[in-house]
């Protein structure tokens, strides 16, 4: 009964390969005018449309040759995607910068452009891989007199959604269960969790107004909201690899919602999250004298779409590290990285003027900016904020659902 | 009687995977290099089996080890997606798996906080647990001890605990997979009670078993599953005298070393 499996047959999927392109090219464009303004743009965009075809050229042919164009591809497309335009625009500015010389090619416009293509080709795929998923659930499924399909309530988009809600005790249950785990059996219990925001501030208020001499005013609050902040974001991503492969057993021998495992996960630092904020937002608030504005009623709007990003994040990342264990030491070194470039511990005005957009593109940044606006600087929100906050939540949640539902009913045979 | 479950020509595929690839890094080393690429293997855990089981029938899956019958199981607690056919169940009717006793415990959270997890996680509401709870409790025998982490329980205690639980589910359709093989002589003895009331109830059992004895006591209906395929179909003597034929059959054609 066990035979070799043919090799299957190499087969491009040109018209992905088109449209990839196509969304190169806005990318590419959409980078440059963020890196220059209006009034330089049309001195580079010259140069840069001549390297254009090269970039592109080196970028899909990495990504064809990471899979994601054959029928393979269809599996861990994301990771494919991700490595492939890693690996090929690089490799693509080296080509241009040989071939057409370095004048007018800014790497940073090029680190921008591989981000944005990054999200835009993940964003299509996850729109029509939910759309043919809706399509094919809108035909009727085969009934047999009055029985139907074992889990087809599972694999339908609304009866899933509607399946989740009424396994809403299930994700209540689950979050207690990991707010007990984490204080139970220690005294200080709550505020243990307190504490390693609070070792963060004094640490980066100590280097940063001592050792390095950067004057912030109030730079203890400034940084108490990126690093909340943060904190949360971090602690849900690196949570949520182990969310489905730390369900082992309950997936192998019961059949609920496999939603509610990374969810669950996301909520709970939630709730730490914003207990960390109602103990120190107050004091803080207190200390610096700090008044109230109207801005901060603001506030909910964002986190519903920073949990909503949070949420998509999780999902995707679940689902992968089911597949592939090592996703997880990579998550953590991208943490690292994304840290480093979202303004959390200096000032946004501290960037120069024209790199300033690009600090967009960090995850976490259009939050955090945002955060910092309402409660620091006690000022509206830029429109692009809003905006870029908004594109992140939407896309991120989508592409999560996509792929998780997408490999969900395999979770049983891989954990 | 009308039927609550029926599989039409089932089959599973499973991968086996020569030398499985479950990191990024070997994925993408197997882009330039054969020697990381993977050999998938395929499996057929299941190949074409049509089973129709009728409401109030308590029907016993044998077959050796590797023989599928916890895969049929598991495609029909709907854990597995088949790879052809369709499993079909009765509109509205509560299916319960008991494939692993005490799977979902936490060994750090008392036993009553883990009897409202436990219950959730097979999708009963809060009301419904409080309602339950001191029945499962008392089913369980275990006292005190519900107010007790459950890593200082012993091993019989969680098991009555979490068959406890799935006892108290009230399923119309209710799935086993060989939990007898665990516990004491007094705890097989209270979960065949159980199982048998449940039966006279005019509830369904699928059964997966390697014992004779229990599948004689609780089912009404045999299959026998030998590589894959269902082998025999019908009256329970006939059943376990097929099923003895298959195993001697095997032993005959591969000599014992």
């Amino acid at each position: 009964m066990i035979q070799n499996v043919p090799l299957e047959r190499l087969r491009l999927g040109w018209l992905a390969a088109m449209l990839d392109v196509l969304t190169a090219l806005a990318c590419y464009v959409a980078a440059y005018r963020l890196r220059f303004a209006a009034a330089d743009v049309r001195h580079f965009v010259s140069i840069a449309l001549v390297a254009f075809p090269l970039i592109a050229g080196v970028h899909v042919s990495a990504l064809a040759i990471a899979g994601l164009y054959t029928v393979r591809g269809q599996v861990v497309w994301p990771l494919r995607l991700v490595v492939g335009t890693a690996i090929g625009v690089p490799l693509g500015l080296i080509a241009a910068v040989w071939l057409v010389g370095a004048e007018g090619l800014s790497r940073l416009a090029l680190a921008g452009y591989g981000f944005m293509f990054g999200v835009a080709a993940l964003a299509w795929r996850a729109a029509a891989g939910l759309g043919m998923r809706w399509a094919s659930l809108r035909r009727a499924p085969p009934t047999h007199g009055d029985l139907e399909i074992q889990g087809a309530a599972y694999r339908s988009m609304t009866g899933g959604l509607l399946l989740a809600f009424q396994y809403r005790d299930l994700l209540r249950n689950l979050v207690i269960k990991d707010v007990k785990l984490k204080y139970r059996g220690s005294v200080l219990g709550f505020v243990w969790s307190l504490l390693n925001p609070l070792v963060m501030i004094v640490v980066y208020t100590f280097a940063f107004t001592h050792i390095m001499g950067i004057r912030t005013e109030r730079y203890s609050f400034f940084v108490l909201i990126g690093v909340l902040t943060w904190g949360f974001f971090a602690n849900a991503i690196m949570g949520s690899t182990d969310a489905i492969t730390g369900g082992g057993g309950l997936l192998r021998s019961v059949l609920f919602p496999r939603i509610i495992l990374p969810v669950s996960g996301v909520f709970f630092f939630l709730v730490q999250y914003l207990l960390t904020v109602a103990v120190f937002l107050p004091l803080m608030l207190a200390y610096h004298r700090v008044p109230l504005g109207p801005q901060m009623l603001l506030f909910p709007v964002l986190l519903f779409l920073q949990v909503l990003m949070i949420s998509g994040l999780a999902l995707a990342l679940s689902a992968m590290t089911a597949f592939f264990r090592d996703l997880k030491h990579l998550v953590e070194v991208g943490l690292g990285v994304v840290f480093w470039v979202t303004p959390i511990i200096y000032e946004s005005t501290r960037v120069p003027e024209p790199y300033r957009p690009m600090l967009l593109l960090s995850p976490m940044a259009p939050f955090i900016m945002a955060y910092q606006d309402l409660f620091y600087y006690l000022r509206w929100p830029d429109a692009s904020v809003w905006l870029v906050a908004i594109a992140y939540g939407v896309i991120a949640f989508m592409c999560g659902i996509s792929v998780f539902v997408a490999y969900e009913d395999r979770f049983s045979e891989v954990v | 009687m009308a039927n609550v479950v029926v599989a039409q020509k089932l089959a599973k595929r499973f991968y086996l995977r020569r030398n499985p690839i479950h990191s990024v890094k070997e994925l993408f080393l197997g882009v330039f290099h054969e020697r990381h690429r993977m050999e998938l293997q395929e499996f057929w855990a299941l190949r074409d089996v049509s089973l129709s089981v009728a409401a109030g029938e308590s029907l016993g899956l044998v077959g050796r080890n590797g023989s599928g019958k916890s895969t049929l199981l598991k495609l029909i607690a709907g854990i597995h997606r088949p790879t052809e056919g369709q499993v079909f169940v009765r509109r509205g009717v509560r299916i319960a798996s008991m494939i692993e006793l005490g799977v979902g415990f936490h060994p750090e959270l008392t036993g009553r906080d883990n009897v409202y997890l436990n219950t959730s996680i097979y999708g009963l509401r809060r009301a419904e647990v409080d309602r339950l709870y001191d029945a499962i409790v008392d089913y369980a025998e275990i006292g005190s001890f519900i107010d007790e982490p459950i890593k200082n329980y012993s091993s019989g205690m969680a098991m009555r605990l979490g068959f406890a639980i799935v006892a108290h589910l009230d399923p119309d359709i209710l799935l086993l997979d060989e939990v007898f093989a665990v516990g004491d002589a007094d705890f097989q003895g209270k979960c065949q009670k159980t199982m048998r009331e449940f039966v006279e109830r005019g509830k369904t059992i699928l059964f997966v078993s390697h014992s004779p004895d229990a599948v004689r006591q609780m089912c009404s209906r045999v299959c026998v599953l030998s590589h894959g395929h269902v082998v025999f179909d019908g009256e329970v003597t006939q059943g376990l005298a097929a099923y003895d034929a298959l195993v001697a059959a095997e032993h005959a054609t591969v000599p014992s070393r």
